[in-house]
C-alpha cells in the first residue's frame, strides 16, 4: 500500500517561528487529488515536501515508497510544475524540454521523441520553435506543463497549473489531467478555482494555517459535517404540501420555499433517511418532482464551511 | 565514472554553454575579454605611428612589457570575469527562479556542481585563451617575434605562447573553484570577490604572510630568443638560464618557472620561483649588467 501511495509521517516544517505545515499525516492514492486551502495554509510547502525542495522539520515524505532526499531515484517518477513563472533566458520552448530531458540523462533520439510528445499534449506544437520569453501567460503555463510530464512521470505535482489559462484551454488540461489519472498515476493538484477543483478531484485534502483540515471524497467529507445539515434543493409542482409533508421527518431541521414557488430547500441531519422518506412521501402525495440535487455537498461549500467559517469566527 | 552522470554532465554542459556564451549573461564577460584586445590593438596602433618606445625595444625590454601586459590580463579581464561567471552559476539561477529546473532533474547534487562547473570551466577557458593568444601574437609579430621564426614548431615563442595559454587555463581553474565555492554558500559575492582582489593585487607587499602561499601567476614571457650561447638548465629551480648571452643575456623563465610583475616596483622584474628553497635560486639574484639598468630579478625566500 505504502509503496503505491505518496504518504506523510507526522510531517512538520517550520519556517524559523513560521508555522508551514504542522503534524500532517496522509496517504496519497493514485487519481486526482486536490490540495485546497486559502493563502499561506501550506499548499506549496506540501508540495516542495514532496519534491524534496523542503526538507521536513519533523516526520517523513515517501514517494512510491521513495525518499525525496534520493533526487536521483525520485525525479525519475515525479514531475513538478512550479508555481514561478520563469524560466532560463534565450530558450524556445522545445529546447527548454529537450535540455532538461538530456540532463535526466535521455539520449538525442528519445528526449526528441518525448519532447514532441510533451509538446503535442500540452498543445503547443505551433510555437514549441518561439522564444519562451514571447509567450503569453497561458502559452508559459503550458510549456511548463509539458516539462513536468516530458519525462513520464508516475506522478505529477501541479501547483495552479490552471491560473492564466482561458477557458478553453482549462478544459484540455483537465482532460489531460483526468487522461492521466485514468492510466493509474498520481496528479497532485493546488488550486483556487473550487468548482474546477470539484470537477475534476478524486479526492480533495483541504488545509488551513498548516493543518489538514479535512481529506477524502468531498461527498464523504460533507457527509462527516454534523455541525452543517446537508442542505437538498427540491424542484417540484407542489412545494407547500411536499414542506409540510418532509417537516414531519425527524432527519428534517429546517425547509424553506424556493422564492419562485417552485421548489423548496431542505436541510436534513441524516441525507440516507431523508432520501428514503423523500420517496414515499411523493409517491403517496403524488408530487411531480422534477430534480434533487445537493445544494452545499461541493467543494465550495465544504471550503466555506470549514475554512471561511474558521476565519468568520476567528 | 558511471555512464549516467557522464551523460548529465554533458546535458548540463549543453545547457550552461549556452547560457555562458550566448545569452545575456555572456555580456560582461565578453567586455572583460575584450578590455587586452583593445589594449593591445591601441599599443600597436600608437606605436605604429610614434614608433615603437625605448623601453619597450629588444628583448629585455619587450619581455618587461610581455610581464606587465600578462599581468593586467590575469588580474583584471580572467580574475573579474571567472568571478562573473563562476558566480553565477548557482546564484544568477536562484536570482531568475529557474535552479528549480535543475533540483527537479534526477541528478545528484554532486554531479550538478561538477556539470556546472566543467562548463562555465570551459566557457571562461574558450573566451580567455582565445584572447590571450591573439594578444600575444598579435604582440609578439609586432614586436619582431615572427622575424627570428619564433613560433615555428619548438621555437621559443611557441613554449612562451603555451606556457601564456597554461596559465590561464590554471587560473580559470582555480579561480573558478574559488568562485564556485563562493557564489554557493555567500548571497552576496561581490564583496568577498573585491576582498580576494585587494588581497591578490597587495601580495606583493606583504612577503611575509606569503610564506607557504600558492598563487596562480603569470609566467614572465620574454619574446624572441637572444641568440646567446646555450642555455643552462637548472631542473632544480625550475628555471632556465641564458648564461652564455654575454651582455645582452637575460634571464628567461620556462613553464616551471613563475614570474610576476608588479606596477608599483617601479619596473623592476622579481621572479618568485616555484621552488623557492632551492639554493640554485640564489644564483639568480646577480643581475647581469644590461639587465640592472630596467630589470633586475631577484627571489624571495
Amino acid at each position: 500500500m505504502g509503496d503505491t501511495n505518496i504518504v506523510f509521517d507526522n510531517v512538520s516544517k517550520f519556517y524559523g517561528e513560521v508555522l508551514g505545515v504542522n503534524r500532517v499525516h496522509l496517504s496519497i492514492p493514485p487519481g486526482i487529488t486536490s490540495l485546497v486551502g486559502p493563502n499561506g495554509s501550506g499548499k506549496t510547502t506540501l508540495m516542495n515536501l514532496m519534491t524534496g525542495l523542503l526538507q521536513p522539520s519533523q516526520g517523513s515524505v515517501r514517494i512510491l515508497g521513495i525518499s525525496p532526499g534520493e533526487p536521483e531515484r525520485l525525479f525519475r517518477h515525479v514531475g513538478y510544475c512550479t508555481q514561478y513563472d520563469s524560466f532560463p533566458r534565450g530558450f524556445s520552448g522545445r529546447h527548454f524540454i529537450y535540455a532538461y530531458l538530456r540532463v535526466h540523462g535521455i539520449g538525442h533520439a528519445e528526449a526528441n521523441r518525448r519532447t514532441d510528445l510533451a509538446i503535442e499534449r500540452v498543445t503547443l506544437s505551433d510555437a514549441a520553435h518561439r522564444r519562451v520569453a514571447g509567450y503569453s501567460k497561458g502559452m508559459r503555463q503550458r510549456i511548463k506543463l509539458a516539462q513536468a510530464i516530458a519525462h513520464e512521470p508516475d506522478v505529477l505535482v501541479l501547483d495552479e497549473p490552471l491560473n492564466g489559462l482561458d477557458p478553453m484551454a482549462r478544459a484540455e488540461m483537465i482532460d489531460l489531467f483526468r487522461d492521466l489519472a485514468e492510466r493509474g498515476q498520481h496528479v497532485v493538484i493546488s488550486s483556487h478555482i473550487l468548482h474546477e477543483v470539484d470537477l475534476i478531484s478524486d479526492q480533495v485534502i483541504l488545509l488551513n494555517e498548516g493543518y489538514v483540515v479535512a481529506e477524502g471524497d468531498i461527498r464523504g467529507v460533507r457527509s462527516e459535517m454534523e455541525k452543517h445539515p446537508l442542505q437538498v434543493l427540491i424542484r417540484c409542482d407542489k412545494p407547500a404540501l411536499l414542506a409540510s409533508r418532509v417537516f414531519e421527518q425527524d432527519s428534517v431541521v429546517e425547509v424553506k420555499i424556493h422564492d419562485d414557488r417552485q421548489g423548496l430547500l431542505v436541510s436534513t441531519r441524516d441525507a440516507d433517511k431523508f432520501f428514503l422518506a423523500l420517496n414515499q412521501v411523493v409517491l403517496d402525495n403524488g408530487v411531480k418532482v422534477t430534480e434533487v440535487t445537493p445544494a452545499d455537498a461541493d467543494v465550495h461549500a465544504v471550503y466555506q464551511y470549514l475554512i471561511g467559517y474558521e476565519k468568520e469566527t476567528a | 565514472m558511471n555512464p549516467l552522470w557522464l551523460s548529465q554532465v554533458r546535458g548540463i554542459l549543453r545547457l550552461e554553454l549556452r547560457k555562458n556564451l550566448f545569452s545575456m549573461r555572456a555580456m560582461p564577460l565578453y567586455l572583460l575579454a575584450s578590455t587586452p584586445l583593445l589594449a593591445a590593438a591601441l599599443f600597436i596602433m600608437v606605436s605604429s605611428f610614434s614608433g615603437i618606445p625605448e623601453d619597450v625595444r629588444g628583448p629585455v625590454g619587450a619581455s618587461t612589457f610581455f610581464a606587465y601586459f600578462f599581468q593586467f590580463v590575469l588580474n583584471f579581464p580572467v580574475y573579474f570575469g571567472c568571478a562573473w561567471i563562476f558566480m553565477n552559476l548557482f546564484r544568477g539561477e536562484v536570482l531568475d527562479r529557474s535552479l528549480h529546473y535543475y533540483f527537479l532533474a534526477p541528478v545528484r547534487r554532486d554531479v550538478l556542481v561538477a556539470g556546472k562547473y566543467v562548463s562555465a570551466l570551459v566557457s571562461t577557458a574558450i573566451v580567455f585563451i582565445g584572447t590571450t593568444a591573439t594578444c600575444f601574437l598579435s604582440l609578439y609579430s609586432f614586436l619582431g617575434g615572427w622575424g627570428n621564426g619564433g613560433l615555428a614548431i619548438g621555437g621559443q615563442g611557441v613554449t612562451q605562447l603555451v606556457t601564456y595559454l597554461f596559465v590561464v587555463g590554471l587560473a580559470c581553474l582555480g579561480y573558478g573553484a574559488v568562485f564556485l565555492a563562493v557564489g554557493l554558500f555567500l548571497r552576496n559575492p561581490v564583496v568577498p570577490a573585491l576582498i580576494l582582489f585587494l588581497w591578490e593585487g597587495a601580495n606583493p607587499l606583504l612577503p611575509g604572510l606569503q610564506e607557504g602561499q600558492h598563487h596562480v601567476l603569470p609566467a614572465v614571457a620574454l619574446p624572441g630568443s637572444t641568440g646567446g650561447g646555450p642555455a643552462g638548465v637548472d631542473r632544480g629551480a625550475g628555471l632556465r638560464m641564458d648564461r652564455g648571452a654575454g651582455p645582452g643575456g637575460v634571464h628567461r623563465a620556462d613553464p616551471g618557472a613563475v614570474g610576476y610583475a608588479h606596477p608599483t616596483d617601479g619596473g623592476r622584474l622579481r621572479l618568485r620561483l616555484s621552488a623557492r628553497r632551492s639554493p640554485c635560486v640564489s644564483r639568480l639574484s646577480r643581475p647581469s649588467p644590461p639587465v640592472s639598468r630596467r630589470c633586475r630579478c631577484q627571489t624571495t625566500s
